[in-house]
Formats: structure tokens, C-alpha cells, sequence
């Protein structure tokens, strides 16, 4: 079995920051400075909360900074601060510190002195042994530096990698699954698909590289339903990276798992017909929006909830303009999830091998290709 | 519910156990107690005081979670058989495998926990979300939690076929219809995606409101979208199902702004299917009845202290109703206690009526007799053509107040109507007759003047009691003119010296009259007869011109 802790991973982008901001403000102030004084009173108050008795580990490996053996998340707003760190402990030639558990009696000039020692030693030979001399000199026994990691992470690259394989293969047979209730005229709750969509959403915010790769795979006998998986990955993705909040990125991803539900009652030999569509089956095929509206209002879902569900099926298939389908009359904005389902949708459609295109598009053609 | 023997010597242990014990009471008079009740909130301090004592002594308490039982590193401390209806099996039931509390912990935060696990105690057969759900959504910030996944069975996580050759599939998801690729796209450079700064700001300034937005009109809208869209039955049944449902809603949270909504732009979708899809209009023609009945606009009785504002946009939204709205809201405007929601009621019946009197007319024969009063009193002020012979008959309604405000209603819409309910001034029912004599009296008119004479020389001759006949020469008094004195004079001057009713109340009556009328000539009828030789004429002139006296 394996499991998904609550995500504990903001603590660290969270002990970085604080660190951070201490080593910034060390170096432009004075220690008597109100700034420093500030900077030194969080850091002393987050040694104590992350420690809890326990050591605190920042390591640098393969240029990623991690924080008690998680890989911290690179996120827009903290991408340029982590860039700082890593450039910090790569100028003095260290790849980290260890926080004893000693730490949380740590002094406000004891955290003064540590973050000044650090500061002054890139100006030295040797600055790892610099530091430690130091740190010796002024009894800092509470931290040390490390100069190499002797840990392989992989291992819990890997763990996070089956994890999100595993959610992957269930987000499709769950996918399958209300689908089949849905087309067997059934009730369908959507608790499995929540739970799925909060651990992506978990998932991504870790390492949203993890999942990019499971984007790009493709079943042909169960076209639809890995379709509508990535479609949610890659939305969930799309919406992290504008800064969607939690809950939003959840809604987002249930939307996308959800977003071609109406293709059960097309016929499958339209669905994978190979010559040109007659009109008819045009007309067939751009009702699915529609049936997927009708068939999520018949799901076991609350009326907040089912509000922003059927947004983006609906509108995944028009444009910014109202071209497209299906037909307005009373809606004039397009919401910003069908936005994104639209991007996301046309770009894994591209991306995908059809029988009336010489070859797929990759990944820039296909962005190429939705620019132009 | 068991507690197993725990180690005295071990304090940790003790501590954890108390813990679970205050919990498990907490949630039970959770769900016992309404919000704000003092029991509710004293075990809630019951389970937070021994809580932040172990975090401040000991650190995170982690229970870890079996089936039916918890456990404090490895040693059971509660356990409940699963017929109880328990904690861990909650717990368990979502794929709880620990749940941690930690040092900081906050009031608010213990009492959303305990909220969550009593909303989510009891799941439906196919729910929107569990305790992990919600407890995901939650972000507690000193809770942690394992979760298992032990849940979703043994879905296998193989790779999945690819096979190019033997199965391609031509799906057209994602792209327009009809529209083929053209191959020959031109390269993008790395810059022309580049977000820049403004764009940025504006991709904030996006997802800024799509936290804050409200999504209530965006569903609505394509709710309404989908019905037009529709060519199935069953997609607008669907729809208009979840319409109502949202119309029932917005009535209830008094959103009356997006109830209008609704009810306007159905109405408009309904105009312009009716002359092209007939069978969509005929579709939301039957829809209309079933938004109008009781049950859709019952909660509208529980809506109190209504603004002014809330006033104008309810009265909007029930103007939009057919007709036909008229009993629904004739039975809410019974049942009601809000005076605000009565009185609306009361507007738009009248105005629905207007427009067709039918609906109405039904319920007149309704056993309720207050029902049936209210709404007379409406047919009364209601302009159409056959109210007046509605209220006629009407009149003849066993019930006394349903017949008064049947005859007040046409006196109101006319006042010569006097001629048809006059002779409701025999109507055993005190009151309406008080009415009638109420209404003939109320001001100087020839008409009224002569029904009363004729009716009290009728009257004279037959059985009557005095009260009623004075009653009646009072009205005279107050409607009559000059034309009137010949015959007070004559009732007045009866000859007769024996002692009679009859002649006292007549003579007393006309006596009355006539100082009511006041005039000159009516004053010198009352003096010459104060010098009468009778006494009885005497006695009752002599009366009057003293009333008048003391009256001046």
C-alpha cells in the first residue's frame, strides 16, 4: 500500500524563505537593524516549529534544494528565491545545512552571528572549512554544514513517481467507471474522482514534471478515457502555473477528468470513423457538449459544486470570438476553466496520432500550430 | 464503546487516552446540541483542554486508525463494536490511517474538525465527498492525516497499449468540426510566448476573479443555454429540473434578483420558441405550472423584515406568473405569519386576477371561510367585468363575514349598488345589517333615503324589533333631506293616546330623524309638536330638540 501524507511540502518553501530573507538582510544591514531584528525573530520561531525535537535537513542535489528529503517545489513565486539559494551554497562550495534539535534554544545573536558567518565566506579559500572554524570559534554547535550529500534522493523520486502512475491508471478506470454509470443511466457520485483529483492536485504541486511525462500516453482502446485524464493533467498543470488556489485546481481537474462525458451517447463508429465526418455526424458529434451538461446535472453532486462543473464541458469547444459550438444566447463571457479545457483539450487532441495527418505534432508544433 | 486497561505508570498513554475520550463526547453532543448551545460548546473545551495539555507536554498526538479502533503508538485506547456506529470506523470507512494533532493548534480548527466528522458521519449511497474530501479542503494547519489507498481496490497500473497500426482512432475531440489541420504552420519563437509583465498583471488580475466570482449566473446561463440547445426531451427535462431547483433556492436564500432571472429569461426563451418550436413552448408551458405551485413557493411564507428593495423585486418576480399562481399563493398567504409576504401575496392576486378572473373564481367555493374573505375583499377592488355579479352571488355564502365583505365589495365598486343589497338589512346577521344602514346613511342621498322610508313603512306594519327600527330611523336621519319630513311627520304625529311600542318607537324614531336632519323645517315639525296636546308625541319631540340643545 502506499499512502499520500498531507502535503508538508509548503513548510519547506516556507523554512527556505524564512532562511533566506535572514542571509538578505544580514548582508545590506546592520545587525542592530530593525529588518535584521525581524528576519532573526522568524527564523528562531520557524527552527522551533519545523523542529519539534527533530533534526532539519536542506540539502542541495542535482540542482534542487530539498528540505527533510522532499524536493521542494519550484512554484513561479518562489522560483527566483530558490535560484538565490542554490547559488548561495554553490559560491561557497556547501550543500547544506543540518539543524540540530539543539537549534530551537538557538539565540538571537547566536542566529545573527551564524548568518554573518555565512555571509563572510565566500570572500574565503576554503569557505567550508572557513564556516566550521567559525561556527567553532563562536560555539554555533547547533547547525552544521554539509559539504556532500550521501544520500541518494532517487529513491524518493521514484516513490512520487509510482504515486503518480498510480493516480494516473485510477483517475482512467474511475473515469471509465462513472462513465459507464452514467451511459447505464445510473446514478454517479463523484467522491472517487474528488479524492483523485485532490491527490493530482497534491501531485503536481510537488512535482508537476512527474505527471507532464504521463500526459503523453495514449490507449487507443480506451482513447476517451486517457484523453479526459490528460486533458486533466494537463489543465491542473495549466492551472497551477497561473496561480490557481487549491480548491479551484481541484474543481479544475474533476472538470477535465469529466469534460468529454457526453461522447457516451455518440456512436462509437463516428467516434473513430477514419474518413471525413458527413453532416450528420457532425451535428452528432457537436452535441457532446450538451449531453455532457445533461448528463453531470444527473450526478450526485451538490449545487455548488455541479455549478462549476459543467462550466468548462460546456464551453471546451468554443473560442474567445463565440465561433465554435455549441450555440449562445444567454451566456456572453466564457469562464476561465473553459478556457483552459480548450487549450488543454485541442493541445492533447494535436498531440495525438491521426489517421488524416502525415505526422503528430510535437509538443512546440502543436503550440505552433494553436498560436497561429 | 471500550477503553482497555492502560498501564498506569505511563502517563503518555493516560494523556492519549483522555484525549480520544473527550473527542469522541465532543462529537456526540456535536450532533446533539444545536450551534451556540452551551453544551455544545463545553465539550468542545472538554476536548480542546486535554489536547493542548498533551501537545504543550508531549508533542503531535498521532492516533493511528484500525477498524473499530484506535491506537496510541501500537496500544489500543478505544475501541467500539461497529453496530455502535463509531469513530474509527468513520475514520477507517474514508481510508484514515492516522490523524495527527499538532502543537498551535486553534479553537476554529477543532471546531471545523468536529464539524466535518459530524457532516460526514453518515454518507449517501453515492456521495459528493468524505471526511479526506473535506478534510483536504479544509488546509487544517495543526492537523495532519494519512490516507490510504487502500479504497479504490486493485486497479492495475500497467502500462497501457499503444498499437498505432491496428487501432487509430479518428476522434475529433478538441478540434472544430469540419476543420483539418493545415500542416504548413509557421514557427513561434520562444519570445512570442513569453508573458509579458502586463500580461501577467492581467492573468492575475483572471484568476483574482475567478476566486472571488460568483458562479450563480454563469451556471444559470448556460442552464438556460442547454434548454435552447436541446433538441431531447430528456435534456430539458434535466434542465428545467435543476432550473427549478435553483429557482426554489435563490426564493429561499432570498436571492430574488436571480429568481427574476430565471422566471425573465424563460419567459423569454419562451416567446421566441412559440412561433418556431412548438414543441419546446409547449415543454415550458407545462414547466410554468409546476414553478407556480405551492410546493416551489412555499418558503416564501418564512421571509420576515422584508426592505423595500426585497418588496419590489419579490412583487417582480411573482408578477411573471401565469395566472394560474393565484391558489398557490392564496395558501401561502394563509399559512403565512410574515405581513410583509401576506401583503404581497394580497397585490399579486389582485393584479394575476386582472388578468383572468378564473383562477380566483375556483376558489371561492373553498371550505375556509377566511380564504374565501380575503379573497372577496380582493374581488372588490379587482377591475373586471363580471366582478360585481360574482360578489352578487357571492352574497348568499352561509358565512356572515364572507357575505359582509361579498356586500362591502359592491357598495365599494359602486355605491348605487345600494339598490341590489338593501334588503340585507333584514339579514339576521347583526353586523350586516349595521352595514347596510351604515352605508345608507353616510351622507345625504335620494335613493337611500327612499329605500329606508319605504322599508320602515313597511316595517311599521309588521313584527320589528325597536332597536333595529331606531337604527334604521337614525340612518334616516344622517341620509334624509326635506323630501323626507312629510313622512317623519306623519310617523312622528300618530294619533293614538293609548300606550304602545309601536307608536313610542315610531314617534321616538321620527322624533330622532328629524333632529338629525336639522333643518328649519324639520325643527319647526319637532316644536310644533312639543306643544302637542298628546303626551307621547310630546315626550318624543320634546327629547330630540333637547339632544339638539345639548348637542349645540
Amino acid at each position: 500500500m502506499s499512502g499520500l501524507t498531507r502535503n508538508s511540502y509548503e513548510s519547506g518553501t516556507t523554512f527556505i524563505k524564512t532562511l533566506h530573507n535572514l542571509l538578505q538582510a544580514i548582508k545590506i544591514h546592520q545587525e542592530n537593524n530593525q529588518l535584521v531584528k525581524e528576519a532573526v525573530a522568524k527564523f528562531k520561531k520557524i527552527l522551533i516549529d519545523s523542529s519539534a525535537g527533530n533534526p532539519i535537513d536542506i540539502l542541495l542535489w542535482r540542482g534542487r534544494l530539498y528540505y527533510q528529503g522532499e524536493k521542494i517545489l519550484s512554484g513561479r513565486d518562489v522560483q527566483s528565491l530558490l535560484q538565490d539559494m542554490l547559488d548561495y551554497l554553490t559560491q561557497r562550495q556547501i550543500c547544506g545545512f543540518r539543524f540540530h534539535p539543539s537549534c530551537m534554544k538557538a539565540s538571537s545573536a547566536e542566529l545573527v552571528i551564524f548568518a554573518q558567518v555565512l555571509s563572510k565566506s565566500v570572500g574565503a579559500g576554503d569557505p567550508f572549512s572557513w564556516i566550521q572554524e567559525n561556527f567553532k570559534t563562536y560555539n554555533i554547535g547547533w547547525v552544521e554544514v554539509q559539504k556532500e550529500v550521501n544520500r541518494d534522493f532517487s529513491d524518493s523520486n521514484m516513490r512520487r513517481k509510482e504515486i503518480a502512475r498510480q493516480t494516473y491508471s485510477q483517475t482512467v478506470a474511475t473515469v471509465k467507471e462513472v462513465t459507464q454509470k452514467v451511459s447505464q443511466q445510473s446514478a454517479a457520485g463523484i467522491r472517487k474522482a474528488r479524492r483523485l483529483a485532490q491527490t493530482m492536485v497534491d501531485v503536481v504541486i510537488q512535482d508537476e514534471s512527474l505527471v507532464l511525462g504521463l500526459t503523453t500516453i495514449r490507449d487507443y482502446d480506451d482513447y476517451t478515457f486517457t484523453h479526459s485524464v490528460n486533458v486533466a493533467f494537463l489543465s491542473l498543470c495549466l492551472g497551477r502555473r497561473i496561480g490557481l488556489s487549491r480548491i479551484l485546481l481541484e474543481q479544475l481537474t474533476v472538470c477535465g477528468m469529466f469534460h468529454d462525458l457526453g461522447k457516451v451517447e455518440v456512436p462509437k463508429n463516428i467516434l473513430m470513423k477514419t474518413d471525413k465526418l458527413d453532416v450528420n455526424e457532425w451535428d452528432l458529434i457537436r452535441k457532446h457538449p450538451l449531453i455532457g451538461v445533461t448528463r453531470i446535472l444527473k450526478m450526485q453532486a451538490s449545487r455548488d459544486l455541479r455549478s462549476r462543473l459543467i462550466l468548462g464541458p460546456f464551453e471546451h469547444h468554443l473560442n474567445e470570438n463565440f465561433s465554435g459550438y455549441p450555440k449562445m444566447f444567454f451566456t456572453k463571457k466564457i469562464s476561465l476553466f473553459g478556457k483552459i479545457l480548450r487549450i488543454t483539450d485541442t493541445y492533447d487532441a494535436l498531440t495525438s496520432d491521426r489517421i488524416y495527418r502525415s505526422h503528430t505534432l510535437s509538443p512546440d508544433e502543436a503550440i505552433a500550430w494553436m498560436w497561429n | 464503546m471500550e477503553t482497555p486497561d492502560i498501564a498506569s505508570d505511563d502517563p503518555q498513554l493516560q494523556m492519549a487516552k483522555r484525549v480520544v475520550t473527550s473527542l469522541i463526547l465532543a462529537i456526540k453532543n456535536y450532533n446533539l446540541y444545536p450551534e451556540g448551545h452551551e453544551n455544545r460548546k463545553r465539550s468542545m473545551e472538554q476536548f480542546q483542554n486535554p489536547l493542548v495539555t498533551y501537545l504543550n507536554r508531549n508533542g503531535p498526538l498521532r492516533l493511528e486508525i484500525e477498524k473499530n479502533r484506535i491506537c496510541f503508538k501500537g496500544d489500543e485506547i478505544y475501541s467500539e463494536t461497529a453496530s455502535e456506529g463509531n469513530l474509527p470506523a468513520i475514520f477507517y470507512r474514508d481510508g484514515l490511517k492516522w490523524v495527527e494533532f499538532q502543537d498551535g493548534i486553534q479553537p476554529l480548527e477543532i471546531f471545523d474538525f468536529l464539524k466535518l466528522i459530524n457532516k460526514y458521519w453518515v454518507l449517501s449511497t453515492e456521495p459528493e465527498g468524505d471526511l479526506v474530501t473535506a478534510f483536504w479542503e479544509a488546509e487544517f494547519s495543526h492537523i495532519n492525516y494519512l490516507v490510504s489507498d487502500f479504497y479504490w481496490g486493485v486497479e492495475s497500473s500497467d502500462d497501457f497499449k499503444i498499437n498505432p497500426k491496428a487501432e487509430e482512432s479518428a476522434d475529433r475531440g478538441g478540434l472544430e468540426a469540419g476543420e483539418s489541420i493545415d500542416e504548413s504552420w509557421r514557427p513561434i519563437s520562444i519570445s512570442q510566448v513569453e508573458i509579458t509583465p502586463r500580461e501577467e498583471i492581467q492573468i492575475q488580475e483572471m484568476v483574482r476573479t475567478e476566486d472571488e466570482r460568483d458562479v450563480k449566473i454563469d451556471f444559470l446561463n448556460i442552464l438556460l443555454d442547454n434548454l435552447i440547445d436541446q433538441e431531447e426531451i430528456e435534456g430539458w427535462k434535466i434542465a428545467t429540473e435543476v432550473i427549478k431547483e435553483e429557482f426554489i433556492e435563490f426564493i429561499k436564500s432570498r436571492d430574488f434578483k436571480f429568481a427574476y432571472t430565471i422566471l425573465d429569461s424563460l419567459d423569454r426563451i419562451y416567446q421566441k420558441e412559440k412561433s418556431t418550436h412548438t414543441l419546446l413552448s409547449e415543454f415550458l408551458d407545462d414547466f410554468f405550472i409546476s414553478i407556480y405551485s405551492e410546493d416551489t413557493l412555499k418558503s416564501l411564507g418564512d421571509h420576515f423584515n422584508l426592505s423595500p428593495d426585497e418588496v419590489i423585486q419579490l412583487k417582480k418576480i411573482l408578477f411573471l406568473l401565469p395566472p394560474g399562481a393565484v391558489s398557490s399563493l392564496a395558501a401561502i398567504m394563509l399559512k403565512t405569519k410574515s405581513v410583509h409576504i401576506k401583503q404581497i401575496c394580497n397585490d399579486v392576486i389582485i393584479k394575476l386576477s386582472s388578468q383572468d378572473i378564473q383562477p380566483l373564481t375556483a376558489l371561492l367555493s373553498s371550505p375556509n371561510e377566511n380564504l374565501v374573505q380575503r379573497l372577496v375583499y380582493m374581488l372588490g377592488i379587482i377591475r373586471t367585468e363580471n366582478a360585481d355579479q360574482l360578489l352578487m352571488n357571492i352574497t348568499r355564502h352561509s358565512s356572515p363575514l364572507v357575505r359582509n365583505e361579498a356586500i362591502k365589495g359592491l357598495l365599494r365598486r359602486n355605491p348605487s349598488n345600494l339598490l341590489k343589497v338593501f334588503h340585507f338589512v333584514d339579514d339576521p346577521n347583526d353586523s350586516i345589517r349595521r352595514l347596510i344602514l351604515t352605508f345608507a346613511g353616510r351622507e345625504k342621498n335620494p335613493e337611500a333615503e327612499k329605500l329606508l322610508t319605504a322599508y320602515i313603512e313597511k316595517k311599521e306594519s309588521g313584527k320589528f324589533e325597536k332597536k333595529d327600527l331606531l337604527e334604521c330611523y337614525q340612518a334616516l336621519g344622517r341620509c334624509g333631506t326635506i323630501r323626507s319630513i312629510p313622512f317623519l311627520q306623519k310617523m312622528l304625529m300618530q294619533p293614538g293616546w293609548l300606550p304602545s311600542k309601536r307608536l313610542s318607537a315610531n314617534r321616538q324614531g321620527a322624533a330622532m330623524s328629524l333632529a338629525a336632519i336639522g333643518n328649519p323645517e324639520a325643527l319647526s315639525v319637532l316644536e310644533n309638536a312639543s306643544r302637542s296636546a298628546n303626551p307621547g308625541i310630546r315626550i318624543a319631540a320634546g327629547r330630540a330638540l333637547r339632544a339638539i340643545v345639548k348637542t349645540d
